[in-house]
């Protein structure tokens, strides 16, 4: 199992989509809006906005084609021949692809600190590192989810835009949605990029009960995920 | 002693009856050729065995329980993790039979798949002869008692050919039993032990390479394939 999870740290590290989308881009994006908009307070929230994208883009969309391709080439029905439990080999790759969004999200958060100053607590990186984690795993297992129905990469690329850009967009990552009908603020309490988003930023600002609210939401899409995610196996058979 | 024994396996895709009721065993010690026309169920019989797919009629049994320890099966597609090195597959597939190789060990299958300075290549970047060489190395990383090989020479060059006809007889002199499908009748003769022939879905005959010839007088495989093909 260590074997597995080390050379998936490993492959993940030299993926060149991880560099620019979950790197690259997020840690350009805080330096040029941060400095762009120039207003402290809302330094956060495009800190937080570019940790929570990068997550999605590598834990959702660089991992979708990733085992896409797998399942392409047959890897997991070679995998039923083994002696090792599918189950098993799902955990040492999702958490090592966890712990690589984690990471990114990390540097991310580090460029806002030196930066832009933000102040944090322990208690805070702890509280952020555990919304981050929570939000990765549940996106690596609903890419292994989506990569299910996806047949060929064009079929990839269409499902991962469709699901990715919504949930983007359909958040309070960039701009604020306080002003928005009573029925789009509905809808986005079912999205789980912005529960994503709400963990972070009340972790940073020490707001407890928003934080345990984000970390309810985040665990249900995490059990809802990991119930696809097997399903997904099972009708592949 | 039988390592398999399928009895009277049945297989249904769409409600077209692919295998059709087929007994066979795999015996220890031996090469063992499945061979037939394309779309006969060679493929679905090999899956079947694996448990990769659910006979629908009839049992399959194995000589030990703990037997996906003790089986390495290399599929018609070649399916290296993308993004690993050959090494790394190698490593890779080590883990998912629980074996842990050392680097020496790495080292000297890459020697024994001839890929002595492709360690470092991307798997899925390495030529088809290559990667058949490859597919057979991380099918044997833990140097199971049965190898079965779908169609492990299919595509390739003569020189790759014959170096996985020398690979699956090193597995034999190694007491390796060995199960593999194929249509190159001139490699079946030279390799196998027993051939098993397969047409729509049925076995149409088993025996020794010798022994067939002999009973459909035949001068060589090839002859009896065309015979067999041409008889349904």
């Amino acid at each position: 199992m260590n074997t597995i999870f080390s050379l998936s740290l490993k492959s993940a590290a030299r993926e060149p989509f991880l560099l620019f989308w979950s790197i690259l881009i997020p840690i350009g994006g805080t330096l040029i809006l941060g400095f762009l908009v120039g207003n402290p307070d809302y330094t956060i929230n495009i800190t937080t906005g570019m940790m929570a994208m990068g997550i999605l883009f590598y834990a959702f969309t660089t991992t979708v084609f990733s085992l896409q391709g797998q399942r392409r080439r047959g890897v997991y029905q070679l995998l039923k021949v083994t002696p090792m439990p599918l189950s098993r080999y799902i955990i040492s790759v999702s958490g090592a692809w966890t712990l690589v969004s984690l990471i990114c999200a990390m540097l991310v958060l580090i460029v806002g600190v030196v930066f832009f100053h933000l102040e944090l607590s322990f208690a805070s990186v702890v509280k952020m590192g555990t919304v981050c984690g929570l939000g990765a795993m549940g996106y690596v297992f609903f890419s292994f989810f989506v990569s299910g129905l996806c047949k060929t990469e064009a079929q990839t690329s269409i499902a991962t835009n469709l699901i990715a850009m919504p949930l983007l967009l359909g958040s309070d990552a960039f701009y604020s949605l306080a002003a928005a009908p009573a029925w789009v603020k509905t809808v986005i309490l079912l999205n789980p990029f912005q529960w994503l988003l709400n963990g972070l930023r009340s972790g940073f600002s020490g707001n407890n009960r928003d934080w345990a609210a984000s970390l309810v939401a985040l665990l249900i899409f995490l059990g809802i995920t990991l119930f696809l995610a097997v399903g997904s196996f099972k009708s592949a058979d | 002693m039988n390592l398999i024994e399928g009895k009277k396996l049945v297989k249904n895709f769409k409600n077209k009856q692919v295998i059709q009721g087929i007994d066979f065993e795999i015996r220890q010690g031996e090469i063992l050729a499945l061979i037939g026309p394309n779309g006969v169920g060679k493929s679905t019989t090999i899956a079947m065995l694996l448990g990769i797919l659910t006979p629908d009629a009839g049992s399959i049994s194995y000589w030990r329980t703990d037997y996906k320890d003790h089986i390495g099966a290399q599929l018609q597609s070649t399916p290296f993790f993308e993004g690993y090195s050959a090494k790394e597959n190698l490593k890779l597939f080590g883990a998912l039979y629980h074996t842990n190789l050392s680097d020496e060990a790495i080292e000297k299958k890459l020697t024994d798949c001839h890929l002595e300075n492709a360690g470092k290549t991307p798997a899925v970047k390495l030529s088809i002869g290559q990667q058949k060489r490859l597919a057979i190395g991380v099918t044997t990383v833990h140097h199971p008692e049965l190898v079965i090989l779908d169609e492990p020479t299919a595509g390739l060059d003569p020189r790759s050919r014959h170096e996985i006809k020398e690979m699956i007889d090193g597995l034999a002199k190694n007491n390796q039993t060995v199960l593999f499908s194929s249509h190159d009748m001139e490699e079946v003769e030279k390799l196998a032990d027993r051939l098993i022939f397969m047409n729509h879905g049925k076995i149409m005959d088993q025996g020794s390479p010798g022994e067939l010839i002999e009973k459909h007088q035949v001068e060589s495989l090839e002859m009896l394939y065309l015979k067999l093909t041409e008889k349904n």
